[in-house]
């Protein structure tokens, strides 16, 4: 009995012992929510041989909270952005760090805006500081800016709290193509594609009492081996957005012979890519299947009831879906920036080919490659009314 | 004969038991002396010395207030008026008393046993027998609907502190032979009835042989509720799981019972204990089976969903907030960071407080007088509340946990499976505030593995999930309709398994087709 007594002190002695040593590491990782700045965004900008990084850190004091109303009408800005320099980012982010009374915590980034400037300069230095710390997400929306990141990290665009937000919600809607850190740094290392990123700039509304700013997606950078060598704008960006794959619904207007346009919306478009060898050499046919659907014509004339006139709209479309994917094949050919990957789809139809001889000289072999696009463009909705409800009666 | 030496003076100060081998005398007044002697200062003890007619000097002897007394006038009345010309007991017994339960005692032990326990005993001049007539009759509360387990759909009737009362309250549930009512006495002092029932051909024998010998090897003075018996027969007490359930309905009982498992009713409390208790049975409420099975299963699973709010939710809380911000959504996270702006605390400190705020407010709402209890309800409100948020002690998000997790933990049907939940939350909390969601994993994995370490009389805790038998599974996550319920689950070990005719569901399955 006795003996048993001793035994069970000893065990229980030894637990408490154990339980110390679990204790002594202390609570290691401990950091409250009150003691971290939440980097809700950062911006990345060439600064002469060095980098100047900015972060956008939400103030909760000012967001009217629990305890107050209005939600941060009271011209407090919820936010402050904080900027530094430095030879490296993480360099700069410590330096940061120095004259921050709180912990940056970068696990809720959901955007990395890149000036223009820094990223044709090349953004794969960047990827590593990035990929490097595990709090950062790889899931973060990229974009470059026109001009400066910081700038745009600092539009007031008044809609959302944070032009991180802002920022954020516009990259991942029908206006942008959702590009995050993960796929460019996907395409970045594979031979045989190039990264594609949004291209962001700020647009003003200058009404009286009514400034503010809006960050638009004006079109794409393109980048040949991580340098951004061209911007997709107009029917160029149009072009990348077909043939990237990612397909966003669209507006597209006709413009019309009697000075009454049509505008249209595409609703879907399945682009096949096919990669056959013409003279030893890769050459693509991309096939577009897509569906439009009017959504004002200002021809108040047009009946639909008419198929030749329905025909003409379709004809029409296709054109102009050609023209755009004609316009982004010639300026990625031109910056010899393979964006869409079509290095990868030569890869998957001829890997042996690909393996022994294409793979080495892609960058030659890709301006010179020849594309025949096909567009057909069915016009399947004419929304409520098939005629113009205006139209005089005959 | 009464002990020797000095203890022999005082037989007043003797237990029960120091009587089991002195003999009752034939002479009244040497039994009398010999009563008033052991009844010394007891001033509910009756003696009553009367002569029969035609016959001799008879004593009886009682304890007012626990006998039927108008009962004991009759027999009195028959003895003293209506007496033939037999004088022995057993003629007595036989002819002359209008009594349904009489017995014979030929010691004290035995006598003084009948006479605490409410019967009546008459001592006849020259017999060494004594006739113990079963007369009990004390004053209790009626049966009223159980305070703790209420129903929306169900029997409102609830057992209270007499043991017959409750027996027959489950006799007529089961009216059935096979329904047996083992009588135990425990307590030295007390001499608490103990009665384990069960059903005869579906409970498992060993189980009820278990049961019965964990009973008789209780030696301890007093039995004052059924907290005593569970604690001195679980299988684990240094466990913070329960291994008995407690009830006070009595159809928990006979759905228990049929289920094959063994119920001990103790007199003088009105919770019955039910043996074996198993995790799954934490989130069986009776009404699961009176309502539609859709409605039962739902309510189950809800009960699931809350059983681990209520023992995790703060932990997770304090892990979230302190280590895995990343987790949490952004805006989300920006709205506790706002709430947290001004708080002093660390968050697990927050979240210590407002429990322990929150435990102590519920102990005082039990405790109070009913009267008061209105006062404590506001008083909670503002601690709990508005109040505490704007004094800048604890964030509006804290609020929200630990009222959820207070809410998570009433919607367990057993109590005592509760208080555990209730318990556990606060080791997981200091876990999670030194370890995060590792710390969350480490704890609950203990818990898990103590779990499937404990038997409650020899079916494990988890059965039937751990060891699994998938046969048992049509009322553990879910409660499946009663026609699919055909058999008594196979992990109580229970003798007949067949539960219904198979043929009830084949009439389900052509309705089906229709």
């Amino acid at each position: 009995m006795k003996n048993m007594k001793s035994c069970m002190c000893r065990f229980l002695l030894s637990a408490l012992v154990l339980l110390f040593v679990i204790l002594l590491s202390g609570c290691w990782d401990r950091r409250e929510v009150n003691d971290v700045a939440l980097v809700l965004a950062s911006g990345i900008d060439k600064e002469g041989d060095g980098i100047r990084i900015s972060v956008l850190i939400p103030l909760p004091g000012n967001m009217g909270g629990a305890t107050g109303g209005g939600g941060g009408s009271g011209g407090k800005k919820p936010f402050v952005i904080k900027e530094e320099t430095g030879s490296s980012i993480r360099e700069a982010v410590a330096k940061l760090q120095r004259g921050l009374p709180r912990k940056l915590f970068l696990g809720h980034r959901r955007v990395l805006l890149i000036g223009e400037e820094y990223a044709r300069s090349g953004v794969d230095q960047m990827i590593d500081a990035v990929t490097r710390m595990p709090e950062n997400r790889l899931t973060v929306f990229v974009a470059v800016t026109k001009g400066k990141a910081i700038d745009v990290l600092n539009a007031n665009t008044r809609l959302e709290r944070f032009s991180a937000e802002a920022i954020r919600e516009i990259l991942q809607s029908d206006s942008s193509l959702r590009v995050t850190l993960k796929d460019v740094a996907g395409q970045a290392i594979t031979t045989g594609s190039d990264a594609y990123l949004p291209y962001v700039q700020l647009k003003e509304t200058s009404l009286a009492r009514q400034q503010a700013e809006d960050i638009t997606v004006s079109g794409y950078a393109l980048t040949h081996n991580s340098k951004m060598t061209a911007i997709a704008k107009g029917g160029a960006s149009v072009g990348i957005r077909l043939l990237s794959g990612k397909f966003k619904p669209y507006i597209l207007t006709l413009k019309g012979k009697n000075g009454g346009n049509t505008t249209l919306g595409i609703t879907s478009a399945i682009v096949r890519i096919k990669p056959i060898i013409k003279n030893g050499k890769p050459s693509f046919q991309i096939n577009v299947h897509s569906k439009s659907s009017i959504e004002e014509d200002m021809n108040i004339q047009r009946n639909y009831d008419d198929i030749g006139q329905r025909i003409e709209i379709e004809q029409l479309v296709e054109k102009s879906m050609k023209q755009d994917i004609m316009k982004a094949l010639k300026l990625m050919q031109e910056s010899n920036s393979d964006v869409i990957g079509f290095g990868q789809i030569a890869n998957r139809a001829f890997p042996g080919l690909w393996q022994r001889t294409w793979k080495h000289k892609w960058d030659e072999l890709f301006p010179n490659c020849s594309f025949a696009v096909s567009v057909d463009n069915k016009l399947h909705r004419i929304g409520m009314t098939k005629e113009n409800l205006a139209k005089k009666e005959q | 004969m009464p002990g020797k030496g000095k203890r022999e003076e005082k037989l007043d100060q003797q237990t029960i038991a120091h009587y089991k081998e002195v003999l009752i005398e034939p002479s009244i007044n040497q039994n009398k002396r010999m009563l008033e002697e052991i009844f010394r200062d007891c001033s509910d003890a009756v003696f009553r010395e009367f002569t029969m007619e035609n016959g001799p000097d008879a004593l009886i002897c009682y304890v007012d207030g626990i006998v039927l007394s108008t009962a004991v006038d009759e027999v009195l009345k028959s003895l003293m008026v209506l007496q033939g010309n037999a004088f022995d007991i057993g003629t007595i017994a036989k002819n002359t008393l209008p009594v349904v339960q009489t017995s014979t005692a030929e010691q004290y032990g035995e006598l003084l046993t009948a006479v605490l326990s409410g019967d009546s005993v008459l001592l006849v001049e020259g017999s060494t027998l004594a006739l113990v007539l079963g007369l009990r009759g004390t004053e209790g509360r009626t049966v009223s609907e159980p305070e703790t387990e209420t129903v929306v759909r169900g029997p409102r009737e609830g057992f209270n502190e007499h043991l017959r009362t409750n027996t027959s309250l489950i006799r007529t549930k089961i009216k059935s032979p096979r329904l047996k009512m083992k009588s135990f006495v425990v307590g030295t002092e007390t001499k608490t009835d103990v009665v384990v029932s069960y059903l005869a051909g579906i409970a498992d024998p060993e189980l009820v042989q278990e049961i019965e010998d964990r009973i008789k090897r209780i030696c301890i003075d007093g039995v004052l509720e059924s907290g005593y018996i569970e604690e001195l027969i679980q299988d684990e007490a240094y466990s913070p799981f329960p291994q008995i359930q407690n009830t006070e309905r009595p159809d928990t009982v006979a759905a228990a019972l049929l289920e094959g498992r063994v119920a001990i009713i103790v007199n003088g409390t009105p919770f019955v204990l039910l043996a074996p208790f198993g995790f799954w049975q934490w989130l069986q409420a009776s009404e699961d089976y009176y309502e539609r099975f859709m409605a039962g299963s739902l309510l189950r699973i809800l009960r699931f969903i809350f059983l681990f709010i209520a023992l995790l939710t703060p932990a997770l809380y304090i892990a979230a907030t302190t280590y895995h911000p990343e987790m949490i959504p952004t805006s989300l996270l920006l709205s506790i960071a706002a709430s947290r702006e001004a708080i002093p605390f660390p968050a697990v400190v927050e979240a210590l407080i407002m429990e322990v705020a929150f435990e102590g407010l519920r102990e005082a709402g039990i405790r109070l007088p009913r009267t008061v209890g209105q006062a404590v309800s506001i008083l909670g409100a503002l601690v709990v509340g508005q109040a505490a948020v704007q004094a800048g002690i604890v964030s509006a998000a804290m609020v929200i946990v630990v009222s959820l997790t207070g809410i998570a933990s009433f919607t367990l049907p057993r109590y005592n499976a509760a208080i555990s939940i209730r318990m556990l939350r606060f080791p997981l909390m200091l876990l999670a505030s030194v370890f995060g969601l590792l710390g969350i994993v480490i704890g609950v994995m203990a818990f898990m593995g103590h779990m499937a370490k404990l038997r409650s009389f020899g079916v494990p805790y988890l059965a039937p999930v751990a060891p699994i038998s998938f046969s048992d599974w049509k009322d553990i996550f879910i409660r499946a309709p009663w026609q699919k319920m055909n058999r008594r689950p196979s992990f109580m070990n229970v003798q007949d398994q067949q539960r219904q005719q198979d043929a009830s569901s084949i009439a389900v399955d052509k309705g089906d087709e229709a």
